[in-house]
């Protein structure tokens, strides 16, 4: 057998797609010995949770994304107050006809090639003039181009959760470097304050007034202790929404309650949450913090979600996993006779396997769904919040709640002096666009300037009707600020095929 | 004897090695680390090698050295990017028996040079198997050419028979110490958070605090 194909190798489970939520299955089934191949299609690792350098996030946003996925990227360089990107890059299909000439002198410099690429999409709003100084701000960018880490769908970790522990457990603590999330902001009516972690925070708060510290203290308090008392008025208040729960039975209202709907216990809305699971979220929060510090979540060195896939697939590999890479997919077939199981046709050879694990990407009559998030990622020209630090943090507004991320050289995420903002919220893009861009502007105020923005959406996609009916689809990373609700996922695909 | 007087580990060091399948990686890191070669039908490919840990005392100072292996991703070439990373060295490993072996280093440095965060890590091409003298297929001098044209360090080892082995990390390792800018403190690993584990926790500079 040559030692660079698969041609008829039978392995126990196929996995496709390298996000976090395939890798860990892979991991956690090489770790049971099952025998394993793990594909992506993309010559890069992370799948839908993938992680670029700035150039490379273009290339992506041009070449890599499924189109039925993220239908369009649009990109501005530079401001973002005007209505219009300087990019829009859409289905190829509707690829206008690129400028014919490049009046550039073939400098073919990183900048300019890229912008060559990226010419197809200029809006109509761009002049010609202008284009030259839209190559200069890439260039500038590029300058730094591999000191960015630009995540697809950024979360970070709560130090007492379900990732952590998984972290633990499948011994690649050493693989991965985590930094903590230092400070968590909410932002109401366009103004940014600091949300307290802790009960010394809550007394030291000069944001809050002494009947708010009381309040919060008897809040924090009560749950965390979660005595027979509590039990008993959560059991009262069974069918109240969280809010209204904390504002009848604990007086909390305006600021305060905000903040612990929204930048404590991340509820998308409002009413999203019952008080049951309002409070088992703040108690995660507060157990949380003090386990490798005074915050409640850690965020992965050179990009989150992606560095964390790719540990769990090493850690898959050193159990004996089979890894490829920009690997053509072409079929995937149902096999009869003796122990059924499929064939799945690569451009490797054809391979066998008991079960297949797949990114419904990988699903050719694959279609999007209902629910889509809306992301934006915003380089700024300055760090806002302190260069070497870490934020989470929620706006929220009548027109919606975005939840966000701030990220600097601190986690290598960019380079020093600037930093990147992510913001994502749930539904269309057409809807939330405003909204988002809101976001940012409320958050990088007067003090910075945007240099880079991108938005774009992120739909999860449904197995088509035709689908094989045992394949097992795993699904995009979802709107959670932190990883637990995807290794959850992930245990259960594992649970079944163990 | 180690329990006299424990230096205090003033560094770790991670050493990577990378190269074709076959080459002998893993055979080389067990070499240096336990003194021990697994016979040839035990190698077929490199399965439940991580990495492995040794201490390593150089003019009074203890350094502690991570040496990675690839764990058989290099066979499709899927290393992933995240290996690459806070390496201080670089093993590039070729099968003197193999030119193709030898003819694949280019892949490999611009792979290294892609992901590697840190431009002055210390890089060394190693020819493995000189046991196997009589089918050698990639001359000695070749092979210091090459390495001399990518200023890289070279030697040519033998896992098999011990030759070179030790030679060749202390070497890497000595370049390491004398390139500071490589694993001076710096502000990228302060305040990072080691995950407990059953495996010692070392990353360089880090802090639980």
């Amino acid at each position: 057998m040559s030692e660079n194909t698969l041609d008829n190798e039978e392995f126990d489970t196929i996995v496709l797609g390298t996000g976090l939520l395939e890798s860990i299955i892979a991991s956690e089934l090489a770790a049971a010995d099952k025998k394993v191949l793990h594909i992506d299609r993309n010559p890069y690792y992370g799948g839908r949770c993938a992680c670029f350098t700035l150039s490379a996030f273009i290339e992506w946003a041009i070449e890599y994304r499924d189109q039925r996925q993220t239908p369009l990227v649009d990109i501005f360089v530079g401001s973002i107050d005007s209505d219009s990107p300087t990019f829009s890059v859409r289905r190829t299909a509707e690829l206008k006809q690129a400028p014919a000439e490049s009046n550039s002198t073939k400098t073919s410099s990183h900048a300019s090639r890229l912008f060559d690429r990226l010419s197809s999409y200029l809006t109509d709003s761009q002049t010609l003039t202008e284009h030259s100084s839209i190559t200069e701000r890439l260039g500038k960018l590029l300058e730094n181009d591999r000191k960015y880490a630009v995540e697809l769908a950024p979360k970070v970790a709560y130090c007492r959760g379900e990732l952590i522990d998984l972290v633990i457990n499948a011994g690649i603590g050493e693989y991965i470097q985590f930094k903590g999330v230092e400070h968590n902001y909410i932002v109401r009516n366009d103004a940014v304050e600091r949300v307290p972690d802790s009960k010394g925070d809550i007394f030291a708060s000069d944001s809050l007034n002494l009947i708010e510290k009381r309040k919060l203290m008897k809040l924090m308090t009560a749950i965390t202790d979660n005595d027979e008392d509590f039990a008993q008025l959560l059991g009262d208040c069974a069918d109240m929404g969280f809010a209204q729960f904390l504002e009848t039975k604990f007086k909390l209202s305006g600021k305060l309650l905000d903040s612990v709907i929204f930048a404590v216990a991340r509820a998308g809305s409002r009413d999203e949450l019952g008080a049951r699971a309002g409070c088992e979220r703040v108690q995660k929060y507060v157990r949380s913090v003090g386990r490798y510090g005074r915050m409640a979540y850690l965020c992965a060195m050179y990009g989150g979600g992606s560095e964390i896939a790719q540990s769990f697939c090493r850690s898959c590999a050193v159990s004996g996993g089979t890894y490829i890479l920009s690997e053509d997919v072409r079929s995937i077939e149902s096999r009869d006779g003796e122990d059924r199981g499929y064939a799945v046709q690569l451009g490797h050879g054809c391979v066998f396997a008991k079960h297949v694990v797949l990114d419904p990407c990988y699903a050719p009559d694959s279609l999007p769904s209902d629910s889509a998030i809306s992301r934006a990622v915003c380089i700024l020209d300055s760090p806002v919040f302190g260069e070497d630090t870490t934020a989470i943090l929620s706006y929220v507004a009548d027109a919606g709640v975005v939840s966000m991320l701030y990220a600097t050289q601190a986690t290598l995420a960019a380079p020093s002096g600037q930093c990147i903002l992510y913001a994502w919220t749930n539904g269309q893009l057409s809807d939330t666009r405003a909204l988002l861009l809101r976001a940012l502007t409320a958050v990088s105020g007067s003090q910075a300037r945007p240099l880079f923005t991108a938005l774009f959406e992120a739909q999860d996609m449904q197995p088509g009707e035709g689908g094989l009916p045992e394949l097992i689809y795993t699904a995009a990373p979802d709107s959670s600020l932190d990883f637990d609700s995807t290794v959850a996922h992930a245990q259960r695909v594992v649970a079944r095929l163990l | 004897m180690e329990r006299e007087t424990t230096p205090e580990i003033a560094s770790t060091f991670k050493i990577l090695l990378v190269g074709d399948s076959n080459v002998g990686k893993s055979s080389i890191l067990l070499r240096f680390t336990d003194d021990h070669f697994l016979p040839p039908e035990d190698t077929s490919a490199t399965i439940g090698v991580d990495f492995k840990v040794k201490l390593y005392d150089l003019g009074g100072t203890r350094y502690k050295l991570t040496i990675w292996d690839t764990a058989g991703q290099e066979r499709f070439r899927t290393l992933t990017s995240s290996y690459y990373r806070g390496a201080q060295g670089v093993i590039l490993v070729y099968d003197m028996c193999s030119r193709e072996s030898f003819e694949h280093l280019n892949n490999w440095i611009d792979e290294l040079n892609t992901y590697c965060s840190n431009d002055d890590i210390i890089k060394m091409v190693i020819g493995n198997k000189i046991d196997k003298e009589s089918e050698r297929q990639v001359p000695r001098k070749e092979g210091a050419e090459y390495a001399r044209k990518h200023q890289t360090l070279f030697l040519e080892c033998s896992a098999k028979t011990r030759i070179g082995v030790q030679q060749a990390v202390e070497e890497l390792v000595n370049k390491i110490v004398e390139t500071p800018s490589l694993w001076r403190k710096s502000t990228q690993t302060k305040g990072v958070i080691s995950i407990d584990n059953s495996v010692t926790s070392g990353i360089p500079g880090g802090c639980a605090c």
